[in-house]
This record gives C-alpha cells, structure tokens and sequence, in this order.
C-alpha cells in the first residue's frame, strides 16, 4: 500500500521546518476529519525520528468556544515513542490511537474511506519504532477511478461513468460472432426484401399515370392494367418467402448469441471469489441472468441486424425521391433533424431511467427470493400482512418506475409520429397543388408513387427512433451482464502457480492477519502448525475468528498479513485448483443439491463408482438409512423434495467429503444441529474419518476434541492458549478450561430440567 | 461475573479521564473499569438515552437510561465521547448531486464542512426515517443525515426530487 502520498505546499513546509537535514518523510497520510471535526485534511506524517500531525492551512474559521477534539495545530511526537498504534472504529468515522510509552493518545479523525489505510499506517508506525523501517505488502485500495477521479461504488470496482458505451454495445454484439453465416443471411434477405419494395411504389406509378389515364381504348389498356397488377402482386408473394425464410433462421441466431452470454455469465460468476458474494443478495445475482440477459435479446433480435438494412432503406428511398422531384424530397427531408436532435436529447434521459428500472426489479427479486425462503419463519411468526405491506412497497415502486419509463414515452412517441405526419401533409399539399395547377412532370400517378415511398421511408425512420430504447435498454441490461464478466476472477490458473499432484498435509500459520474489512481486523498473530496426519481442534466463542481461519485453509480469502503454507509452500503460490482437491469440507449446514443421494455423494468426485459410493456412504454411516429409502442412492433429494433429516443430509455431506479421498479434512461443527443419537453416528463416521488426515475441527461439544492432537484455542481473533485437551484442562484459569467447566455446567442443567 | 449493572441507581455512576487517556468507569458497586467505551443503544433516536459503558471486548459494564441521570462534569465527558463517536454529518445544502446507473455522485455542505461521497442506491438508501428526515449511507460506511427534506433550499430539493423520481 502507498503510504506516501503527495504533500500539498504548506503541509510540506510545516514538515520541513520541524526536520532535520537529510532526514527524509517515509510516511505520509491525508485523513479528512480536523481537530474540530470539519471535513478538513489533517496529514501524518512519519521520519524515522519523529512523529508529525499536521493540519492543511484553512481560512481560521473555527466556531467560537469550541474544544477541539484534540490539540489543534501541529503536533510532534519521538517515534521511538510509539508502542502502538491502532484504528478504533467508530461510527461514520475512525480515529487513529497511539500507545506513546504508556500514554494514549488520540492522533487523528478521518471518515470511513481512510480507515483501511490508516489501519496499515498504525502498523507500519509501530515497525518504524521498533526497526526503524518499514515495508507495506498490503495491496493498494482503489477508491477513486484513476481516469476521471469519481469516487468508485465499490474499493477497486469499475468507474460506471467510464465505459464505453460504444464498446460495449460492440462487445454484446460479439456474441452474435458465432452465427456470423446467419447474420449474413439474414441481412442479404432484409436487403433484398427491402429493394423489392420500392418496386409497388413505380408500378403504382405506372398504373395511374398508364392505363388508368390513358386515351387508348379499353381493350388495349386491360392487358398492360392487368399486367402490372400481376406485377406487384408477384412482388408481394416474393416478398413473403423472403420473411418467412428469415423469420425462420433469425430466431435461433438472437436466443443463441444471449445464451452464450448467459452461459459466460454463469461459469464467470463461478470463478468469482467468495467476497464477491459476502456484498451481494442471491436474488439481485439472479437477475442478471433472466432480467439483464433478456433485456439484450431485443436489440440482438430486431436491432443489430436490421441497422445496416434500414440504414441502406432510408438512403435508398431519399435518392429516389430526390430524382423524382428534388423540392419535394427536401421537404420530406425536414423533419428529419428535428427527429435526430429530439431522440438523441431523449436517449440519455431514458437511459438512466432504464438502469433504474433494472435495479430496483433486482432488488425486487431480491425481497421475492428472502421472503419465499423464509415463508417457514413468516407463518410461524403469523406476519403474512406485514410481509404484504414490505411486497406492495417494492410492487408500486417498481410499478412506478415503469409507468415513468412508459409515460415517457407515450408521450415522446406520439410527437414523432405527428413530425412524420408533417412530412406527408406537405407532401400532399405541395405535390396536390403542382398536380391541379398542371406543372410539367406533375402527375396524379407520380403523387401517389411519392407519397407510396414516403411511408417506406418514415418505417425505418419510426424503427431509429425505437432503436434507441432498444440501445438504451441493451446499454444498460449489458452494463450490468459485463460488470461481472469483468470483475477479477480467483486466480484458478497462475500461470506461475505451483502445480502439486500429492499433498502430504503439513500446514503453516505463520503470524498471519486477516480481517474482511482491512481496518477491522478478525484474525491477528495467528502461528501455529499442523503436521500431517494431525487433528487440530479450533476452539472459542462465537465470532473468536475460527470460521475464518478455516477459510483461509481453504483460501476463500488471502491473508492481509503473514503467510499461510502448505507442505512448506505458499499458499498464495499452489495452484488453487491443485489445494482444494485435496481439501474436503463437511460444513455446519449441509447443502445437497437438486439431484439424487448418489449424484450428492459423488458431487465432488464425478465418474465415481458405485462400489466407492456405498464404501463412502458405509464410512459416513449414512449406507444403513439411504438404503432404507424407497429408492435407496437414487432417492431424489434436493431444494422442494425435504424427506431428509439434518443428520441424514449431514452424514451425506460426510461421505461427500470421504469420497474425495482428501488430505486434508475441515470439519465445521459437523454435528452441531443434530441430536445426541445421531451425534454419535456422526461422531463415529468422523472418527473413521480423520485417521491418516490432516484434521481441522471447530465443534460445539467440546468432549469430542478429545483425541484431537492440539486444540487452538481463539479468543478476539488472537491464539490465548494452545495444548492438548489435557494440558489445557490443567491449567488453571485458563480460557479453555472455563469453556469446559461452563458446558458441563450447561449439560447439567439440562438434564435436570429437562 | 455479571458484567450488568441492573438494579442500581444510575446516579453514582462515574466517568474520569485518566492519566494515560483511557476512559476509567466507577460503578454504584464500586468496582472500577479502565479502558471503557461509551455507546448508545439507539444512535439514530436517542443521542441522550440508553448511554452504554462497554469493555474493550464489548461487553456491557453498566447503562445510563439517560445523560440527566450523571453528575454534570460527568455528564460533559459522557457527551462529548458521544459525540466524536458518533460522526453523522448533517447536510445543509447539496452542491452537486449527480446520478449514474443507481449510483449518485454527492457533494454537500455539512455542519462539518464540504464534503463529496457516493452511494449506491438502495430500498433502504436514503432510508426516510419519517418523511422529511433522511439517513444516507455512502459506500464506505459513512453516515449524513437530512434533518427536513422541507427546510432544504429550492435548488437541494430539486436535486433530491430527481433523485427519487
């Protein structure tokens, strides 16, 4: 993290004067909370002597009798001097403390944004005492876009405002790349299509202006009449195979380039790492499938393809009239900018409508998707009508919007339909008057031609304009579908990554910190080492950090700090594919999926046989129930199909996890839901289990760590204690063995109450 | 070791400042607790009431029902830890309010000076606590609150009202 950020001028001379000479600046930090709390800049800034808070100059205006919230004015302090330095997080801010040799003192303020590095800057303050430098790994939090400096949605997120919307409507329309044969064809027959009807217009022509006005007699006309109506009759039946043939091959070109972007969709979003979806609503996810993908097909359907023709439509049409009768195709042309300037005006309003619109229908499927989940928890608690009144919320606000988005252009639409009109009137008026006053050229027949090519004219014209909610919602639908495609996958294949095929199971804590948020740290100084084969009990409160320290196992997560090392090797540096294959993971909620026992057991472990599936099973104490099931290992289990008990979905999850044959083995307090029967079966699958496997288990009961070979014990994120079962029951006073001492209490109290 | 403070009066309660900055709390029991924290129970309603005396491990020491119930010098150092606790800004005008893709672009000026941030829209932001008070969270955690929609100046009202359209 860069911890040395550009001084403004008298910042930098306030440092300077207070320096020595050849003493050099190697920290330095804005916060933007003052000594009285204003949103002013305050600097920290660091030498290797001394320690300074420095305030950015400001007009003086200080309101009158005031305390500050610490000295105001520049401060200095020894570094030497620091013994500590930590954020303490506040509420809409945070403050900076320093353990000054015993004294405490509050060094600055500054809102929630900086926290993360002023947490960084509290560690690198306490190196520099102590060794007199410092080096931070931490990797830099992006919080302003780097091209136009907005503040980003999201630390290290996409700038919304800077992407290109050209880009990515050519991106979307990439994704049509596949059916490139289909797309050519379709526009050869739109093309084709298209000429064929400027065809009726010149034979209608013909007609008026031929046999209807002609002076021959009737006999000689009938024929040529009859002919030309042959004519554009065989134009029409021409025109319909073509529409159907591309009506017929069309549909499958659309549906088939936004199911490939859905299918990018799905294995992106796969790839994603977990914290991606700490900070996202299953329902909201979800959306950008169905919703955001669909609202892509529109444009990929009617859209794209029909540009160039309906571009080639209106030049074609516009040099016809033009040789017909110049005047009048200026007229025509007239209300064309107005059209333009009028729809381009409207697209960027509509736009942001329609980004509106898909978010709050995501956020509507959000509440749909929580609300149906816990439809158990509504009854159960009689809140049907409240949870009613939450629905209409979202219903009328997302009614709203539409409406709004609908209105606006209900009442767009219609203006361009009377600028369109327009063209026609004057066209009649214009054309009518040369044709009753007998200019030359002007005839009856070459009006009605005119007026004929008008309306093929102001089709594609009327097609431009609802292109632009086709763009506008496509823009947004594809904004969104890319905003995951592009976000940092989990490094699944580093190319420089560390292949390994037989992990032997050694693992490493070394001095590893961690926190989800980097300012609040959940996990600090963690060291300890698990050899292979051995069993290591993680015990402590709820919230201790023991769930955490498992998903760094399993990284789910990167250490901010410290190294976490498998058979010696960086975590960081193995092949992620490689470390989780020797991973298996029964976790506290068991999670089957749609699909048969057998489908779940093999889950991890496709192509496996029966003979293994059962031999797992038989290890997970789950071959007895299953095969008490009327369809045995083909019993469908699954979201909706709930005839599983939780240690029946438990022990399944357990031979989930046998089956792959792990190195190393996580179990998640396996058996915390269950009773104490079914425990016991758990409690014997696991036994068999653990042997020859590296072993990390966090349980609730604290006699079933017995055989563990150290048991860590976790209290505020930091290792208070760590020994054998025995050894730490010895002790007195310790935290574990107040544990102990307080479940056999508990244990005793229910079985005389109950 | 009950960690409440249930059943005594609240009145006998002391907070000091010590030598080496920490926070000391005396309760009506008389046991004394170094580095302590004071937090409210309900920051968005009650600034004065259910003030909280916690450990560094968040546990609870003893509650205030209210600021009154202190002794008065007490009392001031209770409320300005409130204070510096509790950092919302209360937006006076807005600046600049800009909306990109249910992302708007904020600048504002607070009781506490000139300030720009961003938020994500969501259902619950701006939450309305009741009609005209508004709570805004931007995107890293920070707080700003509205006190009346109504009071604002024409042209931050304008802003807000394309905001919710």
């Amino acid at each position: 993290m860069d911890l040395l950020k550009t001084m403004p001028g008298d910042v930098c001379e306030a440092v300077r004067s207070r320096m020595d000479e050849g003493e050099d600046v190697v920290l330095s930090l804005p916060g933007d909370i003052d000594a009285y709390g204003e949103f002013v800049p305050v600097w920290l800034v660091a030498s290797s002597q001394r320690l300074l808070v420095v305030p950015e100059a400001d007009g003086g205006k200080r309101p009158e009798g005031t305390a500050p919230w610490y000295p105001a004015g520049v401060r200095e302090f020894p570094v030497k001097s620091v013994k500590s330095a930590k954020v303490e997080a506040l509420v809409g801010c945070s403050r900076l403390t320093a353990d000054l040799d015993g004294r405490l003192e509050v060094l600055l303020y500054f809102t929630e944004a900086h926290a993360s590095e002023f947490a960084e800057a509290g560690w690198a303050l306490e190196r520099l005492a102590a060794e007199g430098r410092y080096e931070s790994t931490c990797p830099d939090e992006v919080y302003r876009c780097k091209r136009c400096g907005r503040l980003l949605p999201e630390r290290g997120s996409i700038c919304p405002a800077c992407v290109n919307k050209i880009k990515v409507l050519r991106r979307a329309l990439g994704y049509l790349r596949p059916y490139k044969k289909t797309l050519v064809a379709v526009t050869v027959l739109s093309l084709l299509n298209t000429l064929l009807f400027l065809i009726p217009p010149q034979v209608y022509r013909m007609i008026i202006d031929g046999p209807l006005s002609s002076d021959a007699p009737i006999d000689e006309r009938l024929p040529t009449f009859f002919l030309l109506i042959g004519v554009v009759l065989g134009v029409y039946a021409l025109g319909m195979v073509i529409q159907v043939i591309r009506g017929t091959i069309r549909p499958g070109m659309a549906f088939g380039a936004v199911a490939g972007i859905r299918s990018e969709l799905f294995e992106r979003t796969e790839l994603l790492p977990l914290r991606f979806f700490d900070q996202r609503q299953v329902g909201a996810i979800m959306s950008r499938f169905t919703n955001d993908a669909n609202t892509l097909q529109g444009f990929l359907v009617e859209g794209a393809p029909e540009l160039v023709n309906n571009l080639l439509m209106i030049l074609g049409i516009t040099v016809i009239l033009m040789a017909m009768d110049p005047v009048l195709g200026l007229l025509v042309l007239l209300p064309v900018p107005v059209l333009t300037v009028g729809a381009a005006l409207f697209w960027h309003y509509i736009h942001e409508l329609f980004h509106r619109w898909m978010h709050i229908r995501a956020s509507f499927a959000a509440f749909l998707n929580e609300s149906i989940s816990g439809i158990p928890i509504v009854k159960a608690f009689t809140q049907e009508s409240g949870q009613q009144e939450k629905f209409e919320n979202r219903n009328v606000r997302l009614k709203k919007t539409m409406v709004h988005v609908e209105k606006r252009w209900g009442q767009v639409f219609p203006v361009i339909e009377f600028f369109m009109a327009v063209g026609t009137v004057i066209v009649w008026c214009m054309g009518g008057y040369k044709v009753l006053r007998a200019y030359p050229g002007a005839t009856l027949g070459k009006l009605v031609a005119f007026t004929a090519y008008l309306a093929s004219f102001y089709a594609p014209m009327r097609w431009f304009s609802r292109l632009y909610q086709w763009m506008a919602r496509a823009l947004s639908g594809a904004e969104r579908i890319f905003e995951f495609i592009d976000s940092e996958p989990e490094p699944y294949d580093s190319p420089d990554a560390v292949r390994i095929e037989h992990v032997e199971g050694n693992v490493v804590f070394d001095r590893v910190y961690f926190g989800y948020d980097k300012s609040k740290p959940v996990l600090q100084d963690i060291s300890f080492e698990a050899k292979a084969g051995e069993m290591i009990g993680l015990v402590g409160r709820s919230g201790a950090g023991k769930s955490t320290t498992i998903k760094l196992i399993c990284r789910f997560y990167d250490a901010d700090r410290g190294r976490v090392l498998i058979d010696g090797v960086d975590i960081t540096k193995l092949s992620l594919h490689d470390l989780r294959r020797q991973i298996g993971v029964v976790p506290q909620e068991p999670f089957l999926f749609e699909g048969t026992i057998a489908e779940n057991i093999a889950f991890g472990t496709p192509g496996a046989g029966i003979e293994d599936i059962m031999e797992a099973a038989r290890a997970a104490n789950a071959h007895d129930f299953i095969c008490m099931k009327p369809d045995g290992y083909d019993t469908l289990v699954g979201e909706g199909a709930d005839q599983l008990s939780t240690g029946e979905k438990q022990r399944i999850s357990i031979a989930r996890a046998v089956l792959r044959n792990p190195r190393i083995l996580i179990l998640d307090e396996a058996t915390s839901s269950v009773d104490s029967e079914t425990e016991k079966q758990i409690q014997e699958a696991l036994n068999r289990l653990v042997k020859n496997r590296t072993t990390f288990a966090i349980a609730h009961r604290l006699s079933t760590l017995r055989q563990a070979d150290r048991l860590v014990v976790l209290e505020g994120g930091r290792i208070k204690e760590m020994g054998t079962h025995d050894e730490l029951l010895k002790k007195e006073d310790g935290v574990f063995r107040r544990l102990v001492e307080l479940q056999t209490e508990m244990s005793r109290v229910v079985e005389v109450g109950g | 070791m009950s960690a409440s403070d249930e059943g005594h009066s609240a009145s006998k309660l002391r907070l000091e400042r010590t030598q080496r900055g920490n926070l000391l709390l005396r309760r009506r029991d008389g046991k004394e607790y170094d580095d302590v924290r004071v937090v409210l129970a309900w920051p968005m309603r009650h600034k004065d009431r259910y003030v909280c005396f916690v450990n560094e491990a968040g546990e609870q020491l003893a509650m205030a029902d209210s600021l009154e119930d202190l002794d008065p010098d007490c009392r001031e150092l209770v409320a300005t830890e409130i204070e510096r606790r509790y950092l919302v800004a209360v937006i006076r005008s807005i600046i600049s309010l800009r909306m990109e893709h249910s992302i708007s672009y904020w600048d504002v000026e607070t009781d506490h000076g000139q300030k720009d941030f961003v938020i994500k829209e969501t259902d619950r932001n701006p939450e309305r606590l009741t009609a005209s008070r508004w709570r805004i969270r931007d995107v890293s955690g920070n707080q700003f609150e509205i006190l009346d929609v109504f009071a604002l100046d024409a042209r931050s009202r304008r802003f807000l009202r394309r905001l919710m359209e």
